[in-house]
């Protein structure tokens, strides 16, 4: 069973309204630090109970959270946010050309993407489990082009990537849904 | 020196009227003040902070017994400086709770920062509408930002914000002023090599409302210029910024903004913004 870091921003913080970049540094670091101590697979960050954040905030906070991750850093999901902050992180999120999964009113969204990477995460929520190959082919483009996007999905924290034995004995990656996610699929 | 506070919201106007007179005093002269907005109060304690060692500084109350009491309601004498002198009649406290509509001056400084950022959120989430009150506290979270992080001194900085009902006006309302006491805006923009060059501190606020101009090499310095979204939901608004001898206004209405930038003969230390902002 996948390890699960719970980050609830509200509650950790005092954090209904959020404003400065020393604050998003503040929850940052303690963020990083969490997830270095618990090394978890999958990171829920909590919004539920912040009504209002500048975007000053939310680059210090997510955009340069998102910007550091490396390929294998745990899977990242935002939940509890309103249409405002939303909002606030897609605008910080599409200046770094990053991009933030998100469960907005019980519907999955890619924060901060453009319309194509949304449709190709939206197709991979479908499939669960598959490569780049089966991907591009369901999608019509060309495999180079779909590694580029899965390679932005995979640093978005939206899917996971892994090195497997392909069936004609080569390597190949195989790129998953995590699992926090599918159970809020389930949900 | 002698700071001649006369009129309405004299401290937004673009020469503040300063004479060299009551030598080893700063004399803040409100006497024929009328009408004072959040920057003018809150620019009064940052001045009354702000000076020389060994620097008395006086208050002259306001004759107009209204403006004395919103003086003294917005805790303009509790936050003076410790010894200064108060000349002129003040009137009677009767002190009720407007922390739903008003926040008195206070210092803004990393112990206190929170619990002003708190108290902005819910001054803008209990009187504006749901929308708007999100806008209105990003745009006063921004200024709060510049003015801890770039504008960080040992004397911090001071705020003050009231919301506007329309009970009168028919127009619902937010006004917020922030005066830091810290490098300003030319000095700090001049920490980013590429902005090193920039001659003078009206050209330095002019560059800092433009998107992605930063005193740092970081990728950012957006807050300025995300500052005026709050038109997106129909809002009219101004924002002024005064540093070094540099004064900056805008005024926007939907897609119109009418910029102007002017250098005043009195120059100020740090950073003063005002903003304020009206809904349908």
């Amino acid at each position: 069973m996948d390890t699960l870091l719970e980050f609830a921003v509200a509650q950790l913080h005092d954090g209904q309204f959020l404003a400065t970049r020393s604050k998003g540094r503040a929850i940052r670091e303690d963020l990083e630090d969490r997830i270095a101590h618990q090394q978890p697979d999958s990171v829920l960050i909590d919004f539920t109970g912040v009504e209002a954040m500048t975007i000053s905030f939310a680059d210090e906070f997510l955009g340069r959270f998102y910007a550091a991750r490396a390929a294998d850093a745990p899977a990242v999901l935002l939940l509890g946010l309103n249409d405002e902050n939303a909002t606030t992180i897609s605008i910080c999120m599409e200046r770094r050309d990053l991009a933030a999964a998100a469960i907005i009113d019980d519907q999955h969204a890619l924060l901060g993407a453009p319309g194509h990477l949304i449709d190709t995460y939206q197709r991979a929520l479908t499939l669960g489990a598959f490569s780049a190959l089966d991907l591009s082919s369901e999608l019509n483009i060309s495999p180079q082009n779909m590694n580029n996007r899965l390679k932005k999905l995979v640093a978005a924290g939206a899917i996971q990537r892994r090195r497997v034995v392909a069936s004609h004995g080569g390597k190949e990656f195989v790129y998953t849904i995590p699992s926090h996610i599918q159970c809020e699929r389930a949900l | 020196m002698r700071i001649e506070l006369t009129g309405r919201q004299p401290l937004l106007r673009r020469d503040i009227r300063a004479c060299v007179a009551d030598e080893g005093w700063l004399t803040l002269d409100a006497g024929r003040l009328s009408f004072a907005s959040p920057l003018d109060l809150a620019a009064m304690v940052a001045l009354a902070h702000n000076v020389p060692q060994g620097t008395r500084v006086g208050l002259v109350v306001p004759r107009d017994i209204r403006t004395a009491s919103y003086l003294q309601r917005m805790d303009v004498l509790r936050r003076l400086p410790v010894g200064t002198e108060i000349d002129g009649r003040l009137p009677e406290e009767q002190r009720t709770d407007c922390s739903g509509t008003l926040l008195e001056v206070s210092p803004l400084l990393p112990s206190t920062v929170q619990e002003l950022v708190n108290r902005v959120g819910r001054l803008t989430s209990e009187q504006l509408m749901t929308g708007v009150a999100g806008l209105a506290f990003r745009g006063a979270g921004e200024l709060i930002d510049n003015a801890t992080s770039h504008g960080h001194s040992q004397l911090g900085a001071f705020l003050c914000a009231q919301t506007y009902t329309g009970a009168t006006s028919g127009r619902v309302g937010f006004e917020f002023a922030v005066c830091d006491t810290g490098i300003g805006v030319l000095a700090h923009l001049r920490g980013n090599p590429a902005y090193l060059r920039v001659p003078d501190s009206r050209t330095a606020i002019a560059w800092a409302l433009q998107r992605g101009v930063s005193g740092t090499t970081e990728q950012r310095g957006n807050g300025l210029a995300d500052l005026l979204q709050f038109t997106q939901e129909g809002g009219v608004g101004r924002l002024v910024i005064r540093s070094g001898h540099g004064v900056v206004s805008v005024a926007q209405r939907g897609h119109y903004r009418r910029d102007a930038y002017t250098a005043a003969a009195t120059g100020i230390t740090g950073t003063w913004a005002w903003l304020r902002v009206r809904f349908p």
